[in-house]
């Protein structure tokens, strides 16, 4: 029991340092989308800069949550009201972090879709908060919800690749297979706690990627 | 046969062309420098003096276009914001 403990208490200590990780890399991209877009006023890179913001905040607030369940869980005597209080804190921010990253995904299948008709996009805006408003089972309808968009997107980035033959391209489909690959283990986490450290890993690895062709662009 | 400009290219062009007569570029010179017609050179300067990357003038000799110095950044930033665009195909 007690291993089972400590083993969870530094899932949410390796949790919180990853998505803090993430949080800086989508920050970093969607800086520089907003650079381009004070540029050029250009309609995509708005959307493309909001929905990397959205993401960084998304993850920003869940590394929140778990650094805060790490810390309280690491103390010797946790108090029960208190970790009552982190409960409820943690049920908020789970919420404000599903939302935040489906739209943003929403966002982006938007605008690698090309969709111009606003109705589409409210119709699909609903069609993916609908489930989650109907269901206690908030994490796997949301992750997904989210495997679906995922997916779109990676098909996408290699058609781009494909059309465009860039590099960088190329990367930017791996590094959403490699999301989107994080997000299947994730829908499975209730039948092992182990697929939550392997979805880690891969969504660790796919920012990585999406990190060095930063890195590539500005090199440019 | 060359390859359709797409609208990152042409912005280019024009900020370069402008560049390139030191910064003060009469509107016949654009048209001929940056080969589009008429129609589609005004409806682009209408964006980029919207985006506050180009500036118009009178003179006696007649109309201009100048750069702004977001123009220059954008010349500057012009390979970045290309890899960038291709790599999510923006």
């Amino acid at each position: 029991m007690i291993l089972v403990s400590v083993a969870l208490t530094n899932v949410f200590g390796i949790g919180a340092i990853c998505e803090l990780v993430f949080a800086i890399i989508t920050l970093l991209i969607g800086i520089f989308a907003f650079r381009i877009y004070r540029l050029t006023k250009s309609d995509n890179y708005r959307a493309f800069m909001f929905s990397f913001f959205f993401i960084a905040t998304a993850y920003l607030f869940k590394s929140l949550i778990n650094f805060l369940i790490y810390f309280e869980q690491a103390k010797p005597i946790a108090i029960a009201s208190k970790l009552a209080n982190i409960s409820t804190f943690f049920a908020y921010g789970v919420i404000v972090h599903i939302v935040l990253m489906l739209i943003a995904l929403l966002l982006l299948v938007n605008l690698v879709m090309k969709i111009k008709n606003r109705g589409v996009f409210v119709l699909l805006f609903i069609l993916t908060f609908f489930p989650l408003v109907l269901t206690w089972m908030h994490y796997s309808i949301f992750y997904s919800l989210a495997s679906v968009f995922l997916f779109i997107l990676t098909v996408s980035f290699f058609k781009n690749y494909i059309k465009n033959k860039n590099k960088n391209a190329f990367y930017v489909g791996i590094a959403f297979l490699l999301i989107f690959i994080a997000h299947i283990f994730y829908i499975l986490i209730s039948v092992r706690t182990l697929f939550f450290v392997i979805g880690h890993v891969f969504e660790f690895l796919g920012y990585l990627v999406l990190l060095i062709t930063y890195i590539r662009v500005l090199k440019k | 046969m060359s390859k359709k400009r797409d609208r990152l290219e042409i912005i280019h062009d024009i900020l370069d062309s402008i560049r390139k007569k030191n910064n003060r570029i009469k509107p016949t010179h654009l048209l001929y420098k940056s080969n589009l017609s008429y129609n589609m050179m005004k409806q682009y300067l209408d964006e980029l003096m919207v985006a506050d990357l180009v500036n118009d003038g009178e003179s006696k000799e007649g109309k201009y276009y100048t750069l702004t110095a977001k123009g220059f950044e954008y010349l500057q930033q012009y390979q970045k914001i290309r890899e960038f665009t291709e790599s999510f195909g923006l």
